[in-house]
C-alpha cells in the first residue's frame, strides 16, 4: 500500500499577493440616476440599498468605489459597465 | 394622450403617440449615430490611464465588441419603430417585445449621451424647459427630456 503524502500548506503573506484593483464609476451628468442604480443592481449584483449609496456617492462626490478584487475580474466589471455607458476605470487599491 | 398597457407575455404596447412625439422617437437611432470624436470618447472610455497596457488591448478587442452590442441595440429600436402603426387620425402604435427592453434602455441611453455631447449640454441645461422648438439645440433638449422619460418609464416597468 502505497503511502499518501502530507501536503504541505503554504501561506501567503498579504505582501505576496498581486495587487488589488479598484472598479471606480465617474459621475455623468446625463445617466439618469434610476437607471444607474439599475446597472449597479445587474452588474454588480448590489441590492438596491448598495446600489442606490453607490450611485449617491458618484452624485455627490463625482466618483465611488464599487469593486475592489484581483486584476481580471475587475477588467470584466469595468467593460461591463461601458456596454451600459457608464463611466468606469479601474485603478491600483493603494496598499493598506 | 399616449396608451400604454403591459400585455400578458410582457410586451409593452404603445398606442395613440401623436405625430410629433413619433417622429422624435424615430429619431433615436439617428440621434445615437454620430461619428463626432466627442461622442465617440464618451462611448468608448479608456479603462485606466492611457499608459496602462490594457488599453491597447481595449481598443483591439473591447471597442469592436461595445460597437457591435450599441449597434445591435439601435437596431432592434429601428425595427420595433419600422413595425409601428400609423392611423389615419395622425396617430402612432408600436410594441416592444420583451426581449427588445434591453435594446431600448441603451438606444436611449446612447441617444441621449451623444446629444449632450454634441450640444455640449450642462447639468443646469438639462435641468430647464427647452423654449424655441425651431432652434436645433432646443430641439435637442426636447428629444433629450422625451428619451428620459421613455427611459425613466422602462427602468420602472423593468422594475
Amino acid at each position: 500500500m502505497s503511502s499518501i503524502a502530507t501536503p504541505e500548506f503554504k501561506t501567503k503573506e498579504k505582501h505576496d499577493l498581486g495587487p488589488v484593483w479598484n472598479v471606480v464609476v465617474h459621475n455623468d451628468p446625463v445617466n439618469l440616476m434610476s437607471y444607474v442604480t439599475l446597472i449597479f443592481r445587474r452588474v454588480l449584483g448590489f441590492s438596491r440599498t448598495q446600489a442606490e449609496k453607490h450611485m449617491m456617492e458618484v452624485h455627490k462626490n463625482g466618483r465611488s468605489v464599487v469593486w475592489t478584487g484581483e486584476r481580471e475580474k475587475a477588467e470584466l466589471y469595468v467593460q461591463q459597465l461601458h456596454s451600459h455607458l457608464l463611466l468606469a476605470t479601474l485603478e491600483k487599491a493603494p496598499q493598506s | 394622450m399616449v396608451n400604454v398597457r403591459i400585455l400578458d407575455n410582457g410586451t409593452l404596447s404603445f398606442e395613440g403617440i401623436e405625430a410629433p412625439l413619433f417622429q422624435i422617437l424615430e429619431q433615436i437611432t439617428k440621434a445615437a449615430e454620430s461619428s463626432d470624436p466627442d461622442v465617440e470618447a464618451r462611448f468608448y472610455p479608456m479603462p485606466a490611464e492611457e499608459s496602462d497596457e490594457v488599453c491597447q488591448d481595449w481598443k483591439a478587442y473591447i471597442q469592436p465588441e461595445l460597437y457591435t452590442e450599441f449597434l445591435a441595440s439601435r437596431e432592434a429600436v429601428d425595427a420595433d419603430l419600422r413595425r409601428g402603426k400609423k392611423k389615419a387620425d395622425g396617430t402612432a402604435s408600436f410594441v416592444i417585445p420583451p426581449p427588445h427592453m434591453d435594446h431600448w434602455l441603451s438606444a436611449l441611453n446612447q441617444a441621449r449621451l451623444a446629444l449632450a455631447e454634441l450640444h455640449h449640454f450642462t447639468e443646469k441645461d438639462m435641468g430647464r424647459a427647452p423654449t424655441d422648438p425651431d432652434d436645433p439645440r432646443e430641439f435637442a433638449l426636447i428629444q433629450l427630456n422625451i428619451y428620459a422619460t421613455m427611459q425613466e418609464w422602462l427602468i420602472s416597468t423593468l422594475d
